[in-house]
């Protein structure tokens, strides 16, 4: 930017395109990024994003944002002579939405051996770069490209190129990966959980019960514990805290407070529904 | 779509996913929790829809300009055995004319399965979550007077977790604060706090700033409740109730 002739170049963006500053729209004058490949908002400098919209998707692509390094136009020169206009689409992207297509119409194995080379090592190196352990991201690029033979037929060039359909397949997955790490908290079986709802509705009454069940509770547990839990819960102290005001070293009174909530855990797990 | 078949598509929504969540689910660095809020949003929110289709746009972009990592040696040799094991792809009959409004984009990568009962009138991506649970009602467990939680995402050691909430009219979520963000989407129902009314598809946002007390009107609420990390209680009571049920 520190360009004085290279910030008066402008360039015309042919579609609307979403600034990643502001996130509003934006068509027409802007700025192209330096290197070439881009156009810059106009008010808040941020990078513009293409608007994969179908009515542009055929005649347009990235390819539309790069404008030439050489010359520098001088001020007020506009127009014609710098406009940056859409290109042909780059051949290497329609290739890989024509590669999807032959898969959906005729299974073809080197369409998908063609669209593995590209994208499983970018996939992968997309995933590892999101914290996936090598052997996860190796594995997860297999199921997008995979996925990619399975769904071919869902393809839709006119709603996302080939590139954007890929990465959202491998984001989905990772995103269903990181699910089924999840998944034991939906096992009904484990016995961490608190104890199956009480039969019929809710009530205030019931309400009162719970709070006074759990007063009697607290009424049950050695006194040391009860210490503990009440500055833990009523007084609303950290556990360092706590070690401090009853001089008792921190371990001591994070085992209390352990052994007060697993009995706590306990009574109210009992409570009469 | 086959979702939401007695549940009108909502008009407008009037809260949204702030533009750091939206981002960082289109480019599959939000967690799962709130994930799941925001990609429930976007079957309710054509508006969100867009935007992550735009971003989703750049993410395909930001993929061909990544340096490769390289896969094993034998990787295509793999993969192209796995395809034998695969029905071969089928070519659709033919292209359908352009619908107004796109199908919401599946927010997890294999189609949401059947599920009945009660969870059927959740969206595609909480119905994903609820799948191992398979039919009939929801393992519901009492978190309190009269609201109820099944648990979708255990905490883990950060503090991130997700939960379904359903909250009986006229009761309110005991105020609280967070140690982390909150991300909640309205199921069913509503719940009004100091920050707006949230109807269904509203995501409310909150974070270490914000303390509240959401309240449900008239009708039952379900939301989802996604956190990055435990919610702080103003009550010491609703504290140690919380712990036990270890909220
Ligand atoms: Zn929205």
């Amino acid at each position: 930017m520190a360009d004085p002739a290279w910030s008066r170049v402008a360039c015309t963006v042919a579609f609307p395109a979403l600034c990643s500053g502001c996130l509003s729209w934006h068509q027409g004058t802007a700025r192209p990024v330096r290197s070439g490949h881009g156009a810059l908002c106009p008010c808040s400098d941020a990078r513009l994003i293409r608007k994969a919209a179908p009515p542009f998707r055929v005649s347009l692509s990235w390819s539309a944002f790069r404008v030439p390094l050489a010359p520098v136009l001088p001020a007020g020169q506009r127009g014609v002579g710098g406009v940056m206009t859409a290109l042909p689409p780059a051949p290497a992207l329609a290739d890989h939405d024509a590669c999807i297509q032959a898969i959906a119409l005729h299974g073809d194995r080197e369409a998908f051996a063609a669209l593995f080379r590209h994208f499983a090592p970018r996939v992968k190196a997309y995933l590892r770069r999101h914290g996936a352990p090598e052997a996860q991201a190796e594995e997860l690029a297999q199921e997008t490209l995979l996925a990619v033979w399975r769904k071919a037929a869902q393809f839709d060039p006119a709603r996302a190129g080939a590139s954007t359909w890929i990465f959202t397949i491998a984001r989905n997955l990772r995103i269903d990966q990181m699910r089924k790490e999840g998944r034991p908290a939906l096992d009904p079986e484990d016995p961490l959980l608190v104890p199956p709802p009480p039969s019929g509705a809710d009530s205030t009454v019931e309400a009162h019960e719970r709070e006074e069940h759990l007063q009697k509770g607290l009424a049950t547990l050695p006194a040391e514990q009860a210490t503990v839990l009440q500055l833990a819960f009523y007084e609303d102290l950290s556990h360092t805290s706590i070690a401090e005001r009853l001089n008792l070293p921190l371990g001591t009174v994070k085992s209390r407070l352990r052994l007060a909530l697993a009995k706590m855990r306990d009574h109210v797990s009992k409570e009469p529904s | 779509m086959n979702a939401l078949p007695s549940r009108p598509v909502a008009p407008v929504m009037t809260h949204h996913p702030d533009v750091l969540a939206l981002t960082d689910y289109a480019f599959g660095s939000l967690r799962v929790g709130p994930s799941l809020v925001v990609a429930s949003h976007l079957t309710f929110c054509f508006n969100c829809r867009d935007r992550v289709d735009t971003l989703e746009a750049w993410g395909g972009e930001a993929l061909e300009s990544l340096p490769p990592d390289p896969l094993a040696d034998d990787a295509l040799d793999r993969a192209l055995a796995r395809l034998d094991a695969l029905p071969a792809p089928v070519a659709p009959p033919a292209l359908p004319a352009p619908v107004a409004s796109p199908a919401p984009p599946a927010p997890v990568a294999s189609p949401a399965p059947r599920v009945t009962g009660e969870a059927a009138e959740y969206p595609a991506p909480v119905r994903q979550f609820l799948s191992p649970l398979a039919s009939g009602h929801l393992p519901w467990q009492p978190l309190g007077p009269g609201i109820r939680q099944v648990v979708l995402v255990k905490p883990t050691s950060d503090g991130s977790c997700a939960r379904l909430l359903s909250i009986r009219p006229r009761t309110a979520f005991p105020r609280h604060s967070h140690r982390g963000l909150e991300y909640a989407i309205v199921l069913a129902g509503g719940f009004d706090d100091e920050q707006g009314r949230y109807r269904l598809g509203d995501v409310a946002q909150a974070d270490e700033r914000v303390s509240h007390r959401p309240e449900v009107g008239d009708e039952p609420c379900v939301c989802l409740l996604a956190t990055t990390g435990p919610l702080h209680f103003s009550s010491p009571l609703v504290r140690l109730y919380a712990s036990l049920a270890r909220l």
